[in-house]
């Protein structure tokens, strides 16, 4: 190794990475180093319920993305049509999971980059306010997961067909005066995170999301979900336990800032108020700092989509919280809109329901290109500014990705 | 003086971890007693030790692995292995070193390079001093494990079922309901909280001393076959004496 690379373990991220920056050529590289975890090996042989029970332990920040994206694959493969108020349930188990990561990485992980802390837990001394938000937004979304999930690492309710139980609807009018009362802190974290600066990066690049079941982009893509491993490649690289997603052997990216992007049309009245009055910024920035703020834009469209489900699902008279199916040789593809970005789960079963395939691409496996790319550029255009600053400046790149070594190596 | 903590994980969901920020407010008051002293998740100011208490979360399974809870061993006054993973060897366990090779191959390919092992229990490696299982583990227990730490005391071992803190939350048993419900052979501290949901024991917390698995095995073969069976105690109990006394070969 030259004496120009240089490994720092990057800190405050989900996982273990090293950055590997190579000074002389502009290059860096994130390098996982995180044990093999072999999850699509673990659920081989097993009857379907297994899955999202053992591939929700994939990740503790994402549990339940991972038990939505693994039910959605079965209940594809199986044919199951779960009813609108199951749907209104799941939704707001996604909306948790969307909150508690976002304010998780908001606060906990990016924020003391741009407030110059060396954690959270300073705040609570040098900015109480702040430190409040933090602890509030968080809770919010535990919430969530909890009153429907049943806890808020791990879920324990959604299963195959449906839920084991679900909520008495006292408790959904309880979260519904939660979700109302948080908004007004929703539009502050908007605006402190609107409000930094953040580091001048432009690169255009390709956005992805999956919307009605269909892989979408910024750059004309549009094609069924089933064909999710055509629309990419992944690949092994030596040294590092996760793989890499391109697109014609260039990153792309997925997550908050991509949606933005892409679904503006789906923002709801207050989120839309967000973007357009309190950051106030054309899309699309192509400045992945950005990603950050989008997350904040998020918070505030998921409170008042959880309202309305809430609302919808109390206004429905005939409930059921499991639907019956048969199992079956099959096989199906489903995906969600995870924290991080598209997470999907494919599975074949043989006649008797159990698994002989799972695949499981993660969101953070299709950033790492894209985030390395970003990098370079930094290098290069910043190539004058001090080595530690730089440094400085790319690990905050990489947090405001947000991204998860854990999924990523799955 | 503050009491000086460090948390490591190693290969896991840090899903145990994120239960200590999932105190929340208690996790400021408890930071006013303790120095958080080492704890990459959360900061970047980090400190190599002496600590009084370590707590260590995640399956050891690379060579580094191995090198740091034995470091941390060494400089630490109490171990604490952080839920499921570092506790029993987790999910990943119940492969075993000859599937996990092969599974690596299948994964990443024949070229594919690693110093990794199948995933086992901190204790193989290293004494543990206090045991807080769980996949995740349950926040209450981790509380009042905190608590009785600041004041001076040791925790004491749970030695009942998850069934008795079912039945004390009067549910329905889902094992007479015909699920493969694990709580008569499980640990308990959990408070019951998945049966009490609906969803029957996995059994996370781990085997319970002295509990009767040989007759459990006996009620699962007979109402899910012999492979069921066997995939049921897998996957919480795969690297436990209870388990390997039933299934003394290791799977293939």
């Amino acid at each position: 190794m030259s004496e120009s690379v240089l490994t720092h373990f990057v800190c405050k991220i989900e996982g273990h990475g090293n950055l590997k920056l190579n000074y002389k050529s502009g290059k860096a590289k994130l390098v996982v180093d995180e044990g093999e975890r072999l999850f699509e090996q673990l659920v081989l042989g097993r009857p379907y319920e297994d899955a999202p029970f053992i591939t929700a332990r994939i990740c503790g920040i994402c549990p339940t993305a991972h038990v939505l994206a693994s039910l959605n694959a079965l209940e594809n493969a199986f044919g199951v049509e779960v009813t609108p108020n199951i749907i209104n349930l799941r939704q707001i188990l996604r909306a948790g999971q969307l909150i508690q990561s976002h304010a998780l990485h908001l606060f906990f992980l990016a924020l003391p980059d741009y407030m110059n802390v060396a954690n959270a837990i300073q705040l609570h001394h040098e900015n109480p306010e702040v430190y409040r938000m933090a602890i509030a937004m968080k809770k919010l979304g535990d919430r969530l997961t909890e009153v429907i999930g049943g806890r808020a690492v791990h879920p324990i309710t959604p299963v195959v067909g449906g839920f084991t139980s679900v909520p008495a609807d006292e408790q959904l009018r309880e979260l519904r005066r939660e979700l109302e009362a948080h908004m007004h802190m929703a539009l502050a974290t908007v605006e402190l995170f609107a409000g930094f600066k953040y580091p001048a990066l432009k690169r255009e690049t390709e956005y992805l999301m999956v919307k009605d079941e269909r892989i979408i982009s910024n750059q004309g893509l549009d094609t069924p979900l089933e064909n999710y491993a055509y629309a990419f490649k992944e690949s092994v690289r030596e040294g590092s336990q996760t793989k890499y997603g391109t697109r014609d052997g260039h990153g792309f990216m997925v997550g908050a800032l991509a949606r933005l992007a892409l679904d503006k049309q789906s923002l709801h009245p207050k989120a839309l108020y967000a973007l357009e009055k309190i950051w106030d910024k054309k899309l699309p920035t192509y400045n992945s700092f950005h990603n950050n703020v989008a997350q904040s834009i998020e918070i505030v469209n998921l409170i008042e989509e959880s309202i309305e489900n809430i609302d919808a699902y109390l206004a429905e008279k005939n409930r059921v919280a499991r639907v019956p199916f048969r199992v079956s040789e099959s096989s199906g593809v489903g995906a969600v809109e995870a924290p991080r970005g598209t997470l999907y789960h494919a599975v074949k079963t043989d006649e008797k329901g159990n698994i002989t395939l799972y695949d499981i691409v993660t969101p953070t496996v299709q950033n790492l290109v894209n985030l390395e790319e970003d990098a370079d550029l930094l290098m290069t255009e910043h190539a004058k500014v001090s080595e530690e600053k730089l440094y400085r400046e790319i690990e905050m790149l990489v947090r405001a990705y947000d991204p998860c070594i854990t999924c990523s190596v799955h | 003086m503050k009491l000086k903590v460090a948390i490591f994980d190693l290969t896991d969901c840090e899903g145990c971890e994120l239960e200590f920020i999932n105190l929340r407010e208690k996790l400021t008051s408890i930071a006013e007693q303790t120095e958080i002293a080492n704890w990459r998740l959360g900061s970047t100011s980090n400190d190599p030790g002496p600590f009084d208490v370590t707590f260590i979360e995640g399956t050891p399974i690379t060579a580094e692995d191995i090198e740091i809870v034995k470091q941390a061993r060494a400089v630490s006054r109490i171990v604490v292995s952080l839920g499921s993973c570092a506790d029993l060897g987790g999910v990943q366990s119940w492969l075993g070193e000859a599937a996990w090779k092969k599974g690596i191959k299948l994964v990443y390919g024949e070229k594919y390079k690693t110093d990794s092992r199948a995933p086992k229990p901190l204790s193989y490696y290293i004494d543990v001093d206090v045991h807080l299982p769980g996949c995740p583990i349950n926040q209450n227990e981790l509380a009042d494990f905190l608590g009785a730490l600041l004041a001076g005391r040791m925790p004491t071992e749970v030695r009942y079922p998850v069934c008795l803190e079912c039945k004390a939350r009067e549910n329905e048993c889902l094992l007479l309901a015909g699920e493969p419900c694990l709580g008569p052979i499980t640990k308990g501290g959990c408070e019951a909280v998945c049966p009490s949901r609906g969803l029957r024991c996995w059994g996370c917390f781990g085997a319970l001393r002295g509990g009767n698995t040989k007759a459990m095995q006996r009620v699962l073969k007979e109402k899910f076959g012999e492979e069921r069976a066997e995939q049921l105690l897998a996957i919480f109990y795969s690297q436990q004496d209870e388990y390997k006394a039933l299934y003394p070969k290791e799977k293939k």
